[in-house]
């Protein structure tokens, strides 16, 4: 489909993949934030490894929305081959 | 009024409520298989995203994870793993999906693999593991709904009378409204559901103390407690391959096979893409709330061990919460149970009635077809009731079952929309090779379910070799026809690229 053929459909997908290792990745080859430690406790409640991929979440959400925005809105606006 | 009395009133309360509304859906719905399985294509962003909301948020969500929460701690949360990718799997899957279902009439996942990879044998091979990835859903809500209701009850009434009621109401909603009705139901019902268990949640909170510090404190004073805190968990279940297993779900899940009717029967484009985005954003406030609920509950009732850690959340509702609170939350859980159900049973019913039947009942009319489809759903209810009435030991093993059975399908179905090279042969042996490995591991028994060889997630094992296997042997064979991969890749291609200058 033409959405991954273009160059910034592309970049974006690259984004996502390094996003989402670093992110998520809980051991020594990333962040290793929780392996077996729950502090610093946010709020005295919320592990510090729990609080770091919270926000990393809506910070793959923000690229999405913007990779939906940028890249594929503008795609799907067109008047479509066929229909 | 005690509580039973309660939940009954509550119960039959959104009974009729939803019956109103299948009503209405029954009368507007043609019957053919277009207007029963895709509601005519003309969903916008409300409806698609309550109907997933109510597809997904389900027994699962508020028992196997709340049940999972309590056992392994928060790690639970790297679901978020899962979801995180599935705003971006919903968009480039849910796009090109709609596009081909739309040109080309598909009610089904399967009639477009079918069709792109020119192959009849696919047809029935993927019905059965479309089949395998629905049937343990199903399975798994009748069982929350027993539970929920013996929890609640503190037993007064029996698991399987909850089974049951689940199955005679699923079946009288579903039957005559099709997608149409359950997607209307789920879109009516999705925000006071929300609103109920946010209230029930308050209230546990409260009952804990009103402190998530000093619940904190309490499990880290406990240990070997504090380990509920970490990653891997208590019950070393968060490891790294787990990770790597949830984030190929993740992406894969926007291929599941309940998720076609979704696209298929969304109005444009745009609406699958705001639909996505919606979701991405409220859907890790849920996975939240139901996580914490697992820690309130560890509190207010510590030692569960076996089958009870699934109904720890219908336990504590019973025994904390007021009564008239009690029968709301399960009026409305059981709503959500019946949801999900509703999804995989119609897209079970699609796979069987278009697929399978169809093809075999050449001549026939698609009013017979569509009735031959409601039949099958009463016949996919019972059959799960069947199988709910002696339940295996935790929800979440049936949910690991669906979904490493579902990226199974994964590479083939990725491929159908981004490489043409992709064929029959490739797709067949690598699936074939992908469940051959799974069904081993379901006769190595329950221990091998969550990991396998080198701690990896049997679903993770059996992906790589299907995926080489699907690569190395497409390129190995004869490419699939050009006038199909211009029926598909060329169709795409001119839609969706941009127009140069």
């Amino acid at each position: 489909m033409g959405i991954l053929q273009t160059t910034k459909g592309r970049i974006f997908c690259a984004i996502f993949v390094v996003l989402v290792i670093f992110a998520f990745w809980p051991g020594p080859l990333g962040p290793s934030i929780g392996y077996n430690i729950y502090e610093p406790l946010f709020f005295g409640w919320l592990p510090g490894w729990l609080f770091f991929r919270y926000c990393i979440y809506y910070i793959i959400w923000i690229v999405t929305l913007i990779f939906a925005w940028v890249v594929v809105m503008p795609l799907v606006k067109h008047k479509k081959e066929g229909d | 009024m005690e509580t039973i009395g309660w939940i009954i009133l509550c119960g039959l309360s959104w009974f009729v409520i939803k019956g109103v509304i299948v009503y209405i859906a029954y009368k507007r719905t043609l019957s053919t298989m277009d207007s029963f399985f895709v509601a005519e294509r003309s969903f916008g962003v409300i409806v698609t995203l309550f109907a997933w909301m109510g597809t997904m948020f389900s027994a699962y969500m508020f028992l196997g994870l709340v049940g999972m929460a309590y056992k392994s701690g928060l790690g639970v949360m790297i679901q978020w793993y899962i979801i995180s990718l599935m705003p971006l799997s919903f968009i480039l899957i849910g796009i090109p999906a709609w596009k081909l279902g739309k040109k080309y009439g598909y009610v089904s996942p399967i009639d477009l693999f079918v069709d792109r990879y020119e192959s009849k044998f696919l047809r029935y091979w993927l019905a059965i593991m479309s089949l395998f990835v629905c049937v343990p859903y199903l399975i798994m809500q009748c069982v929350g709904g027993g539970w929920v209701l013996q929890g609640a009850t503190g037993g007064q009434i029996p698991y399987w009378v909850g089974v049951v009621i689940l199955a005679i109401v699923m079946a009288c909603y579903l039957i005559p409204g099709g997608f149409k009705g359950m997607s209307w139901v789920d879109a009516v019902q999705g925000g006071l559901l929300s609103a109920v268990l946010a209230s029930a949640t308050i209230f546990l909170y409260l009952k804990a103390g009103g402190d998530l510090a000093g619940v904190t404190q309490k499990i880290i004073a406990a240990k070997p407690l504090d380990k509920l805190l970490t990653i891997p968990g208590l019950v070393p279940v968060w490891t790294y391959n787990m990770f790597i297993f949830m984030g190929v779900m993740g992406f894969s899940w926007g291929l599941f096979p309940q998720m076609y009717p979704r696209y298929y029967a969304a109005r444009d484009e745009k609406v699958i893409v705001i639909f996505a985005l919606i979701f991405g954003l409220i859907a890790p406030l849920m996975f939240f709330h139901t996580t914490i609920l697992g820690q309130i509950t560890r509190i207010l009732i510590p030692g569960l061990t076996g089958k009870q850690v699934d109904s720890v959340l219908a336990l504590a509702i019973g025994k904390f919460a007021p009564k008239w609170l009690t029968g709301m939350l399960i009026a409305a859980v059981f709503g959500a149970i019946i949801s999900t159900s509703g999804g995989f049973i119609l897209s079970a019913a699609a796979l069987i009635t278009k697929d399978i039947y169809k093809p075999l009942a050449k001549g026939k009319s698609e009013k017979h077809v569509v009735m031959v489809g409601r039949i099958l759903i009463l016949v996919i209810i019972l059959i799960s009731v069947l199988i709910a009435l002696n339940p295996p030991t935790y929800l979440v093993f049936l949910g690991l079952i669906a979904f490493a059975v579902g990226i199974q399908m994964a590479p083939l179905m990725f491929a159908a929309y981004y490489w043409p090279r992709g064929n029959k042969y490739g797709a067949i042996a690598g699936s074939l090779v992908g469940m051959g490995i799974l069904i081993f591991h379901l006769f190595l028994g329950e221990k091998y379910l969550y990991t396998s060889l080198w701690g990896i997630p049997p679903g993770l094992l059996a992906f790589v070799p299907n995926l080489a296997i699907f690569i190395v042997v497409s390129l190995l064979t004869k490419p699939s026809s050009e006038e199909t991969i211009e029926k598909f890749h060329g169709l795409l291609k001119r839609t969706y690229m941009p127009k140069k200058g």
